[in-house]
């Protein structure tokens, strides 16, 4: 409409997740809608400095970016280098290498899917976890080298599982890498629900370690 | 403009058809009445007429390919022009169908669309992943034996592997070629395999040679038929010897006549009324419920260079010895050229069989499928035989009844070979 003459230097700022027990109000997952708007950029950090990094690129880019940000994360401490530094958008991360299964997530569901490598290890099952961190763009190249050696993927997130954006991954993966496929692509989300508020149902609505273990086994 | 070539329908049952060879090749010149394509039905070669002019801008169908009627197989038009997308051939609407899931509500307030139940085909009962199936493919090996141990018992690309290493694959010694042929052919290696391990072209070719090609349609509707048959039916025979004497006199003296019959027609013809005397021939039976049929409809089988058919006199119990003569040779010319239509090769209640040119002493048939019985003729041979206490030299011929022993006791079929067999040696017959 605008013929490229015009620019969103915009960066919003979401918290999103569950797990605080903030009940239906507040604690959806919603990343899936908002990779749905063309023209949006999507990203999504797990650690601290990756979110330092890319809230910098995000903010330098002049594209309208939606960061993410999970409320779970926000108490999470880790290393965050001094100065000024760049994570680039649209670059997935491989945060542990392995050869027998591709673990692929985002945001909180990264850190359960590295702790799910660490119980497959001791199984003697070699886990690599993909963290995209950036949804939109999209580093599909990374995902599907990694598939192509593995043969097997789980894609995580803790989004509910309908219309999740799990299932834009598992669907790219199989057309792309179909020959490679040892075994369907698994999705872990959430279960498809309102968040509750309780505690104890909460936890029984969110994904966990175990139930990307339970995936991951079942394709092994 | 382009126009869609469409697949036509031959027969009240047909439901798909084979395109066997195009006649014109993608950017030819069709002219109105030219021929485009053969098709092969269940039991005959048809040849399709463009009722168009235009070029063949698209040959859609390949041939070997077997296809619902009706379908779009190709497409006229003008060089140069789009050729459409094709899309699946609509169904008639039927009236009674309820609406499909996708069905526009303009009304607030509708219920529901009721949609039929389709039920999911069952999972497959041994799967392969892509993966496995690929490095099968890549290695050249056949991975249905594999033993698959992934979920739901799916081979993966291990257990692909653990066979390959079972049957001592990476001790063979392939030549490049030889696995080129085998991948691109889908030969196993594994069961071209030398006593020395070593694989190379000639080995694989030999196995392409041997490879099994799909049988002809025409073949699996004669497989399949006589295959039931003979498991339904229960067969019971009944042979004996004719005395062609009078039959052969009578031939030559129409001859003589200017009218040309052959064997077979007078046997057709002595049939036809025995047939008639004794009606229970003339059924057929599922193995509950008989049914009588009013007419006689003769099939005569002919045989072809790849097969069979029977192309079928239709009221033959109405028809002179002449009549039989004159449609049982247009029946068997066009069965020759394959141009029979399917309905001239279906609905027989009574079978025969002929090999009399075939030099065949005895043999028995199998009968045709829901037909009570089915005769065998085999060939006029000069035979010693007792006439009045002499031995005599007569054209002897053996016919075989092959009765559904469901329908027809023993003497009930001897008592009919033999008044088929006194009409053949009576003069009886000189009335054509």
């Amino acid at each position: 409409m605008s013929g490229a003459q015009t620019e969103v230097p915009l960066v919003i700022r979401a918290s999103t997740g569950a797990g605080k027990g903030y009940g239906g109000q507040h604690s959806q997952t919603l990343e899936a809608m908002f990779c749905h708007i063309p023209g949006l950029y999507v990203v999504y950090p797990a650690t601290p400095a990756e979110a330092k990094g890319m809230l910098k690129s995000a903010i330098r880019d002049n594209n309208p970016v939606l960061f993410v940000e999970s409320q779970a994360l926000y108490a999470m401490k880790g290393p965050v280098p001094e100065g000024e530094y760049l994570t680039p958008l649209g670059v997935a991360d491989i945060k542990r290498e392995g050869t027998d299964i591709t673990l692929v997530a985002w945001g909180p569901a990264v850190h359960d899917c590295l702790k799910a490598a660490e119980k497959l290890a001791e199984k003697n099952v070699s886990a690599e976890v993909i963290d995209l961190r950036s949804l939109v763009p999209l580093d599909i190249d990374t995902v599907l080298r990694s598939v192509q050696k593995t043969g097997r993927c789980v894609v995580a997130s803790q989004a509910i599982h309908i219309g999740s954006y799990t299932a834009e991954i598992a669907s790219t993966i199989q057309d792309k890498a179909f020959d490679y496929l040892d075994a369907p692509v698994k999705r872990v989300g959430a279960k498809n629900g309102i968040a509750p508020q309780s505690h104890i149902l909460e936890a029984a609505f969110l994904p966990n370690v175990d139930d990307i273990l339970a995936a991951a086994e079942a394709i092994l | 403009m382009t126009t869609p070539i469409i697949m036509p329908k031959f027969g009240q049952m047909t439901e798909e058809s084979t395109i066997v060879e195009w006649f014109k090749k993608e950017g030819d010149k069709v002219a109105k009445g030219d021929m485009l394509f053969a098709v092969e039905t269940d039991k005959s070669v048809m040849e399709v007429e463009s009722f168009q002019e235009g070029t063949l801008l698209k040959i859609a169908v390949k041939p070997g390919v077997s296809v619902p009627v009706q379908s779009v197989v190709g497409f006229l038009g003008n060089p140069g022009e789009a050729i459409p997308e094709i899309t699946a051939p609509t169904p008639a609407p039927i009236a009674a169908k309820a609406p499909a899931a996708s069905v526009q509500v303009a009304a607030p307030v509708v219920a529901a669309p009721v949609v039929m139940a389709q039920p999911l085909a069952e999972p497959r009962k041994a799967p392969v992943s892509p993966r496995a199936r690929a490095l099968a493919r890549d290695c050249a090996i056949d991975p249905s034996p594999v033993k698959g141990t992934g979920e739901g018992g799916r081979v993966v690309e291990r257990d692909v592997k653990a066979y390959l290493e079972a049957r001592g694959y990476d001790k063979l010694r392939i030549t490049p070629a030889a696995k080129r042929l085998a991948v691109k052919e889908g030969i196993d290696l594994l069961s071209v395999a030398t006593a020395d391990g070593r694989i190379g072209l000639e080995e694989v070719q030999r196995a392409v040679a041997e490879k099994p090609v799909t049988m002809s349609r025409m073949r699996q509707v004669i497989a399949q038929r006589l295959a039931t048959s003979m498991a339904t039916a229960p067969h019971w025979y009944a042979s004996v010897s004719a005395d062609m004497s009078e039959v052969i006199a009578l031939r030559t003296q129409l001859k003589k006549e200017g009218l040309t019959v052959s064997i077979n027609d007078f046997i057709a013809h002595a049939t036809v009324a025995t047939l008639k005397e004794f009606p229970q021939f003339n059924s057929s039976t599922d193995g509950k419920s008989l049914r009588w049929h009013s007419q006689v409809h003769l099939g005569v089988a002919v045989s072809l260079e790849d097969g069979l058919v029977v192309p079928v006199i239709r009221n033959a119990g109405e028809m002179t010895l002449a009549e039989i003569a004159a449609r049982s040779a247009e029946l068997a010319a066009k069965a020759r050229a394959g141009k029979l239509a399917p309905d001239e090769t279906s609905g027989s209640t009574f079978t025969i069989s002929n090999l009399g040119m075939m030099d065949v002493e005895n043999f028995a048939a199998i009968i045709n499928l829901g037909e009570a019985a089915i005769l065998a003729v085999s060939s006029i041979i000069k035979t010693p035989v007792v006439r009045d206490d002499r031995i005599v030299v007569r054209p002897m011929m053996k016919m075989t009844l092959s009765s559904d022993h469901r329908l027809i006791d023993g003497a009930a079929a001897a008592r009919f070979i033999n008044a088929l067999k006194r009409r053949l040696e009576s003069a009886g017959m000189r009335s054509p």
